[in-house]
């Protein structure tokens, strides 16, 4: 297949697996045999669901081809949440358009226009080692290989300075070599000191920097340009652009709680570390600001929080909080128990809490759902994966194990304890893909968008609403039995 | 020029010396005042800006000073500006010094090394042009400092080769002459009287290092007083 060098909407939408997946679905889908994902539609006809995307870092073009298919056949999204590579794409789906609009080729177009590489805004020295390390396999090799080079050219050297000062006085003509071989000495220790000050200069940046080898700003900018172009500027805009009324809104079949609480919402999830909490933005924006300074927040910034990748990106911060006004302690003990509010709030990749915030949209108050909500989850496991034999990791591996077992352990309880929610998973196989590789070329990321599709087209063509529905209403009524006092699961 | 022939070549280095160190010392007594809020209060160098990456990076170092109480950010960005007017004193006595030790170097080499030195020495005209454009640079960005992006004199490109030319040629020719000279000492190709130029190069140097770092306990801390609050 011909490699592009640049690539457009259509690239991904006219690929021919992704207009089988849509055939597929068609074929299976008639007007004499539908497809009902939900209760409550609009006046087009489209049915609406609640929306959580997992993070994954440049996995998330996969996740913007899971909502190409659901949009395309005729589903929308109410309520929306995601975190990190999740939370991208969640804003993009939020701002870009109308609600009731498709909002995936518009995802797509942001997407094409970016270059992912320039995301790594790093030192340029930084941005080539994190390349190398990604897309070269053998670099660590390589590098050690250098740095033994460089060091026996040294010992090389000093020996050769030993050797010729000496014999010199025995013959004449060594006496040029000599000279010469002290200087290239010089040259080899001040390339070695260089490099070493070099590599201290960059740990010092990375310690002023947070803790981040790129700062971010590229991506902030690019997310901010996104909100500035659809309208939205400030976190007003961005509430009532989600919350914005869809016409004719209605349910197929009755329900007691009729359309309350159907509000569209966006939530970004982030990992603030001061304070050691959750932080769901921009319902928890009251943290940070007094009500009436709410708009002082830059909506981009929830964004830039929530995809923190820690080291990799510097940390998001929120300067100048009023933490002795009454209001906002008030607000920080009601909500976290903390009696005293943090002045500057730092922000890295909510992944590290909840990377997968299905939980967010679990309504206590409804016994029979109304809508479903659907969950695009990254799945970068495989058959076989070494990392189950405990005794072959190494440091990294046994630290990467512990994170990632603190990192899903909420998600995955809140599933295991309420496994209907599982249903409206679907899953994207990515485990060939490395989640950190800016460098994707272009063919790669038109087969992550049509993972994504294929993913998408597998789970509605298993997704039963009625048997989702009547599981969730089961699941409830349980609860309910087991605990008439709490009614949450949460 | 004319220094190099009436005072001896290697009296003429201690004095540009002690012109250097004198002038670094004044310039570390203004560098402790370099404080920026790049999103939260740090410290920054005159490294940082003619080390950056980016231009954005020297932008936002810039930017955020202003963003710092406005009394404080006064007296950074008049230590700022003082440092690098102090910089152009303080050229002529580096690239000076690293000159005139080239051609004394020169002086003792064989027909080749003597040619190699030379042009060494010469070379440092080039780094100190160097250092000039960058401070202007500099001086024109700070200039701005409170208003909105305007290109400056220069690409950040061409800065960036500045920086190159500047810091290669002149770290490249000390080096080279620490390899020289270490050479001769080895050898014992040396006068007697090199004995007394080291001891005062020593001398110097020591009185440096201990003023140095008690400017430096000096500057940090006023930035202790102004950071992290």
């Amino acid at each position: 297949m011909p490699q592009l060098l640049s690539i457009s909407v259509q690239d991904f939408t006219s690929h021919q697996k992704v207009k089988d997946c849509l055939e597929s679905l068609k074929t299976r889908f008639t007007p004499g045999n539908p497809l009902i994902v939900s209760d409550v539609l609009d006046d087009q006809g489209n049915q609406y669901a609640h929306l959580v995307q997992k993070g994954g870092g440049v996995l998330g073009v996969a996740l913007v081809g899971y909502t190409y298919i659901l949009e395309m056949m005729g589903i929308r999204f109410c309520k929306q949440a995601g975190t990190s590579a999740g939370a991208i794409n969640t804003a993009l789906m939020t701002v870009i358009g109308a609600r009731q609009d498709i909002k995936s080729p518009g995802v797509l177009q942001a997407i094409c226009d970016l270059d992912f590489f320039s995301l790594v805004d790093g030192h340029p020295a930084a941005r080539w080692i994190i390349k190398k390390f990604i897309t070269d396999e053998g670099f660590v090799k390589k590098t050690k290989t250098w740095i033994s080079v460089l060091l026996c050219t040294i010992a090389f050297l000093v020996s050769a300075d030993i050797i010729l000062v000496g014999l010199q006085h025995a013959y004449d003509q060594l006496s040029f070599w000599a000279g010469l071989s002290f200087m290239l000495t010089g040259v080899m220790i001040l390339a070695l000191t260089l490099s070493v000050i070099y590599s201290l200069t960059l740990l010092k940046r990375l310690k002023n920097a947070g803790f981040g080898i790129n700062p971010g700003d590229i991506f902030y900018d690019w997310i901010k340009k996104q909100f500035i172009s659809n309208g939205v500027i400030s976190v007003t805009d961005l509430k009532n652009k989600a919350a914005a009324p869809i016409p004719g809104l209605h349910l197929r079949v009755p329900n007691p709680e009729n359309l309350n609480d159907l509000e569209g919402s966006v939530a970004f999830i982030t990992s603030e570390l001061c304070s050691m909490n959750k932080i769901q933005f921009p319902a928890m924006c009251d943290l940070f600001r007094k009500k009436e300074d709410i708009d002082q927040l830059q909506p981009a910034g929830f964004v830039r929080a929530s995809m923190s990748i820690p080291l990799f990106f510097e940390s998001y911060i929120i300067n100048d909080i009023p933490c002795s006004d009454p209001e906002i302690k008030k607000i920080w003990l009601e909500r976290f128990n903390e009696p005293d509010p943090p002045s500057c709030a730092r922000f890295v990749d909510g992944g590290i809490l909840s990377n997968f915030p299905v939980n967010l949209f679990y309504n206590a108050k409804v016994n029979i759902p109304r809508l479903p909500v659907f969950g695009i989850d990254l799945d970068d496991s495989t058959p076989g994966d070494k990392g189950k034999n405990a005794e072959s990791w190494s440091l990294a591996g046994y630290f990467g194990k512990m994170f990632s077992t603190i990192q899903n352990n909420s998600d995955k309880e809140f599933l295991l304890k309420n496994k209907v929610y599982d249903k409206g998973v679907g899953k994207i196989r990515v485990a060939e893909f490395n989640w950190l590789n800016f460098f994707l070329p272009p063919q790669k990321k038109i087969e992550l968008f049509v993972l994504g599709a294929q993913a998408a087209a597998a789970f509605l063509l298993q997704f039963d609403w009625e048997t989702y529905k009547r599981d969730r209403a089961g699941m409830h009524a349980k609860l309910t039995a087991a605990n008439p006092l709490n009614n949450s699961t949460q | 020029m004319i220094m190099i022939i009436i005072v001896p070549g290697w009296i003429l280095f201690c004095i540009l010396l002690s012109g250097v160190l004198l002038t670094g010392l004044l310039m570390q007594w203004f560098g402790g005042f370099f404080i920026t809020r790049d999103v939260l209060v740090r410290n920054f160098t005159i490294l940082d800006l003619e080390l950056a990456s980016t231009e954005k990076e020297i932008d936002n170092t810039l930017k955020g000073i202003v963003q710092l109480e406005p009394a404080v950010a006064g007296k950074v960005i008049r230590s700022l500006t003082y440092h690098l007017y102090m910089d152009f004193l303080f050229m002529p006595a580096a690239y000076g010094t690293i000159f005139v030790a080239c051609l004394n170097v020169a002086w003792k080499m064989p027909t080749s090394g003597a040619i190699f030195f030379t042009v060494m020495g010469w070379l440092q005209v080039a780094s100190w042009v160097s250092d000039i454009l960058e401070n202007i640079y500099l001086l024109g960005k700070i200039n701005r400092i409170k208003s909105e992006y305007t290109p400056s004199f220069m690409s950040f490109h061409t800065y960036q080769y500045l920086e190159v030319v500047k810091w290669g040629l002149a770290l490249l020719a000390i080096v080279c002459l620490l390899s020289a000279l270490m050479y001769f000492w080895i050898s014992g190709l040396y006068m007697e009287i090199s004995l007394k130029y080291l001891l005062a190069v020593m001398i110097e140097l020591t009185i440096f290092v201990l003023l140095m770092k008690w400017i430096k306990n000096t500057g940090e801390r006023w930035k202790a007083t102004h950071t992290f609050k």
